[in-house]
């Protein structure tokens, strides 16, 4: 389904990496690990078409991503590694225009429940999320994973800053999201591979190295 | 769950650019502050001749409007580049030139809409004729669009950079001359009872011409920095 030929990537003058072959499947993880500065936030990043590949495509479902950009954004729900979330608003105000920008119209009930399945609830959903801690904060960036109804997630660190109930919410979902036959590329320095994220995921995992 | 229009998306962007605007009111107002305080400065040190004030007012209050927008552009694309929104946006369903364009419509409303309303009381300290006020009204109305979209050029090209706002001016402001000028000379031709409409039709063409092309200009800077 994402699929990469031979994807090169250069910044500035030094050459990060150059050609990736990948393929991900229906129901398949791709685990991306490496060093810090190695290139794999460059890899998600090409992957879900905010930067470009110095050589090479990137395919979805057999068509280049850059062809037809509306549809593919329609697929994607991307999570970089800072929460997207403006600091002057709360967290439900943040999701619903989140939610919006995504193009799904998301009621406030639904976003409060989905807040309440990651343990957010009280204060910590009406306050305006410059008063949040980084964990709360990325559960809220999080709260989308379940909101949207996306094919493909692309989740750079997604386990930063999480405590253990956060990350058990995070592979619960990750689990369940790859048991409707949807795709998943993240990265974690905090696991070696996906199985130590939940077992289950290891004979899902496809992993690249750097 | 139902999947929404572009414009629908658009309105949202509108709003929260608005609500943003409300909530952190210090900066904003802050550009309308600036207008409002250089403007009353020029009465005050040079005295009541009116003939005088007359004649500087309405360079005097174009150039603070364009300094004023100038100042509270600098955030209209660095805020969301910093928090990792734009990269949202960037993904989103609906093209970053429409999405630009709400933007900065937004950002028109908080500062040249403002800017524009409160124009006509400032104009009273120079002592300018009615008549020549209402053109003023008309020319600014006409005039800060295309300070706002032509200023988000300068906005996108420096997002990321640390201190933008002098170079925002540096590139922007000549490319506001033209705007500068007919906004002046059709005030004046109010004033000394001329035919001022060919200023405000060159003022609407470029209006128009500039929020169909800063939008994709735009657009394309917003798209090289996330790269």
């Amino acid at each position: 389904m994402l699929s990469t030929l031979e994807i090169s990537c250069q910044r500035g003058r030094q050459l990060l990496w150059n050609d990736v072959n990948l393929t991900v499947n229906l129901g398949q993880l791709l685990f991306v690990s490496g060093a810090n500065g190695s290139g794999k936030s460059s890899l998600l990043r090409i992957l879900a078409g905010l930067s470009f590949a110095n050589s090479g495509n990137v395919l979805w479902c057999g068509e280049k991503i850059a062809s037809n950009t509306t549809m593919y954004h329609s697929k994607l729900l991307y999570i970089g590694h800072q929460p997207p979330l403006k600091p002057e608003l709360n967290a439900i105000e943040n999701l619903i225009f989140l939610t919006q920008v995504h193009g799904q119209s998301v009621t406030q009930d639904q976003i409060v429940s989905a807040l309440h399945s990651w343990e957010l609830q009280g204060k910590s959903i009406t306050l305006p999320t410059k008063h949040l801690s980084q964990g709360q904060k990325q559960r809220v960036a999080l709260t989308q994973l379940s909101l949207l109804k996306k094919a493909l997630w692309i989740l750079d660190e997604p386990f930063n800053s999480l405590d253990s109930n956060g990350s058990n919410i995070l592979s619960k979902l990750l689990e369940d999201h790859l048991e409707q036959n949807k795709l998943a590329v993240i990265t974690s320095h905090l696991h070696e591979t996906a199985a130590h994220i939940a077992p289950s995921l290891q004979h899902r995992e496809i992993r690249i190295e750097f | 769950m139902a999947p929404l229009s572009n414009i629908n998306i658009l309105l949202s962007i509108f709003k929260r650019d608005i609500t943003l605007a409300i909530r952190r009111s210090s900066d904003t107002f802050g550009a309308i502050f600036f207008f409002v305080l250089v403007v009353s400065l020029f009465p005050l040190a040079l005295g009541s001749e009116t003939k005088l004030l007359q004649q500087i007012a309405p360079g005097i209050i174009w150039v603070c409007a364009l300094l004023a927008v100038m100042l509270s552009l600098s955030r209209l694309f660095n805020d969301d580049f910093q928090d990792g929104v734009l990269e949202q946006l960037a993904l989103s369903m609906c093209p970053l030139e429409m999405i630009t364009f709400a933007k900065v419509i937004a950002h028109w409303c908080y500062t040249g809409l403002i800017l524009l309303l409160i124009s006509p009381i400032l104009a009273l300290q120079f002592n300018l004729p009615a008549h020549s006020i209402q053109v003023l009204f008309i020319a600014l109305l006409l005039g800060t669009p295309s300070l706002s979209f032509i200023g988000s050029i300068g906005a996108a090209l420096t997002v990321g950079l640390k201190s933008s706002g002098a170079l925002i001016s540096l590139l922007i402001l000549p490319l506001l001359i033209p705007v500068l000028i007919l906004g002046t000379l059709a005030v004046d031709a109010a004033t000394t009872g001329m035919h001022y409409s060919v200023y405000l039709y060159l003022m609407i063409a470029f209006a128009v011409l500039s929020s169909f092309f800063a939008p994709i200009a735009c657009a394309s800077a917003l798209r090289i920095v996330l790269d």
